[in-house]
């Protein structure tokens, strides 16, 4: 396989709700910020030097249109060269950077984009005045259909059977420890522009806020949003070519998909597609699950819900199983801290949107390799960052991408 | 293997989406001209292009096309079809009368656009004809204003 590196990240501002735009137009905004990311870096390239585009857009009912992708394949300039979409529920992002990997890795393309966009909340009923509900369907439809789904199963009950499962097994995360993750993340998305929910609260505050689904609370649970992310990725040889100077490779794609019946798994208490999809995506970028936390500068984690990222701790190995609860309260994933998790808020901070949160994930983690997060820039020593993406039914399906800036590393 | 005189489990069709989604600036404006008798279209601000139905984005170019351009009633037949089937709530069923459809390029777009034709036959449709627009008679902004285009003279 040929090497690949990301050169260019747009990402638009994520919003509750974008009035004045379709979801064509958000994919246009974020596919010219990563071309004016490219530009500014002396990067001299247009939407017609992009050979092919991987799409990640999750869901019909939000966009309220079958094969979204087509329509923008023609708003951003893209009519005559080859597009793929992909969906795989809240993983749906990660996945298309794999994806796009795979596009340039493979020598089908040298340029390519990799775009995401979601636009829910027109999902919005004028005659009852609501848009969650409508939002929460589009989604619960993600549930198997024959018995999950009519039996009342949605993504906040399916998670926290998993994390429920997991405190009893391993004893972590407790509620205050979950409650830090809200506190941390919608903290850091202070500094971020971007972010849908900066907040500086306390243990207490995420302690007091109405009960969701037991033990989340709504400070636990991340909001959805409107947004669209893009990444221009390039092989080595185009890298060469356009006089990259700050190239960041990606040098790890792993994703595994386990059981979505969270009942015919050995272990309920454990994601199976996180620990899987880390493993791979180390040993591909030739790092070590046990050391991994020595090995990366940067991880921007999935945390659709706080205890999903205290359980993505273990899971990804940078903590031994059991004692993801205790790193967070000794400032481990803090900025600063031993290992910075989402420096950039997450999904918790920033917002939720679903095609498009691994790719801003992804191009977060390689602006921070970078050294391009501004105000939110976390100090690089070694060189390396970690995206995680997951998400579908009982968390099935899980992707992680390892990044690296040579630069960085002398 | 289902025995025969077995009674299978039947759900109900549990996928449905009801709810109101915004068009966008562009299509929006697009309506509330049919409502006024009026084509509005978009031009983009570096080629020139004129896009009915309009669209604010110009994808060859890559830049906003978000000038608005009043448009004529007149156009020409770029390519038609004819069906004699229609499909309606409950099923789909032969029509008594064969319905004609065609793209039109309205005098002064560069693109086409899917619209019924009226007030004539199959037999007289020829590629390249002039057409006009023929309005629905209670105007109410959305796509159904349009009730077709009819051949001008002799087309
Ligand atoms: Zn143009």
């Amino acid at each position: 396989m040929r090497k690949v590196a990301i050169i260019g990240v747009g990402i638009t501002p994520f919003l509750s709700r974008y009035l004045d735009k379709t979801y064509f137009e958000l994919a246009y905004d974020a596919t010219k910020l990563a071309l004016n990311d490219c530009n500014k870096q002396g990067i001299e390239i247009t939407h017609k030097d992009l050979e092919s585009t991987v799409y990640g857009i999750y869901n019909e009912l939000f966009e309220r249109q079958f094969m979204p992708d087509i329509f923008i394949n023609s708003y951003i300039g893209m009519n005559d060269k080859p597009g793929t979409r992909i969906a795989s529920g809240g993983a749906t992002g990660g996945y298309t950077v794999r994806m796009a990997y795979a596009e340039v890795a493979s020598g089908l393309s040298d340029l390519c984009l990799c775009l995401g966009v979601e636009k829910c909340n027109d999902c919005y009923d004028e005659k009852t005045g609501a848009t969650t509900p409508q939002v929460l369907n589009a989604i619960a439809y993600s549930a198997d259909m024959t018995y999950e789904y009519p039996m009342g199963m949605m993504a906040a009950s399916s998670y926290v059977s998993m994390v429920n499962a997991h405190f009893e097994e391993f004893g972590s995360p407790s509620e205050e420890q979950m409650a830090l993750v809200s506190v941390k993340n919608h903290g850091n998305a202070i500094n971020n522009p971007i972010a849908q929910s900066p907040m500086k609260i306390t243990v207490e505050d995420v302690m007091n806020s109405r009960i969701i689904c037991y033990p989340f609370k709504m400070l636990d649970c991340c909001l959805y949003s409107e947004a669209s992310a893009c990444l221009i990725l390039a092989s080595e040889q185009k890298v060469k070519e356009l006089g990259v100077e700050n190239p960041i490779w990606i040098t790890g794609v792993g994703a595994a998909n386990t059981d979505c019946f969270i009942g015919n798994r050995e272990s309920i208490g454990r994601l199976y597609s996180n620990i899987n999809a880390a493993k791979a995506a180390y040993k591909m970028a030739g790092l070590d699950y046990d050391n991994i936390k020595n090995q990366i500068d940067v991880a921007e984690l999935h945390d659709a819900f706080s205890g999903q990222e205290v359980i993505s701790y273990e899971e990804l190995g940078f903590v031994p199983f059991g004692e993801g609860g205790k790193w967070i309260e000794s400032g481990g994933p803090e900025i600063g801290g031993e290992l910075p998790c989402c420096p950039s808020g997450g999904l918790i901070g920033c917002g939720h949107a679903v095609g498009a949160t691994g790719i801003m994930s992804t191009g977060e983690a390689a602006l921070q390799l970078r050294g391009d997060a501004d105000k939110h820039q976390v100090t690089i020593e070694k060189g390396r960052a970690l995206a995680h993406s997951i998400g579908g039914p009982g968390a099935a399906y899980a992707a992680i991408i390892i990044m690296e800036n040579e630069e960085a590393k002398k | 293997m289902l025995e025969e005189d077995q009674e299978i489990f039947i759900t109900k069709g549990m996928v449905r989406a009801d709810f109101d989604f915004w068009v966008g600036l562009v299509m929006d404006k697009f309506y509330d001209g049919l409502q006024e008798k009026k084509f509005i279209g978009t031009k983009c601000s570096k080629c020139g292009k004129v896009f009915l139905p309009p669209r604010n984005r110009c994808g060859d170019c890559f830049v906003k096309a978000e000038e608005f351009v009043d448009l004529p009633e007149t156009g020409i037949l770029k390519n038609f079809t004819v069906t004699t089937y229609k499909i309606t709530e409950r099923k789909i069923r032969k029509v008594k009368k064969d319905i004609m459809v065609g793209l039109v390029q309205v005098d002064g777009a560069d693109t086409a656009m899917l619209v019924p034709i009226v007030n004539t036959n199959p037999d007289n449709l020829k590629e390249g004809m002039k057409v006009s627009v023929v309005w629905a008679k209670k105007l109410k902004g959305d796509p159904q204003d349009i009730a077709g285009f009819e051949p001008v003279g002799d087309g």
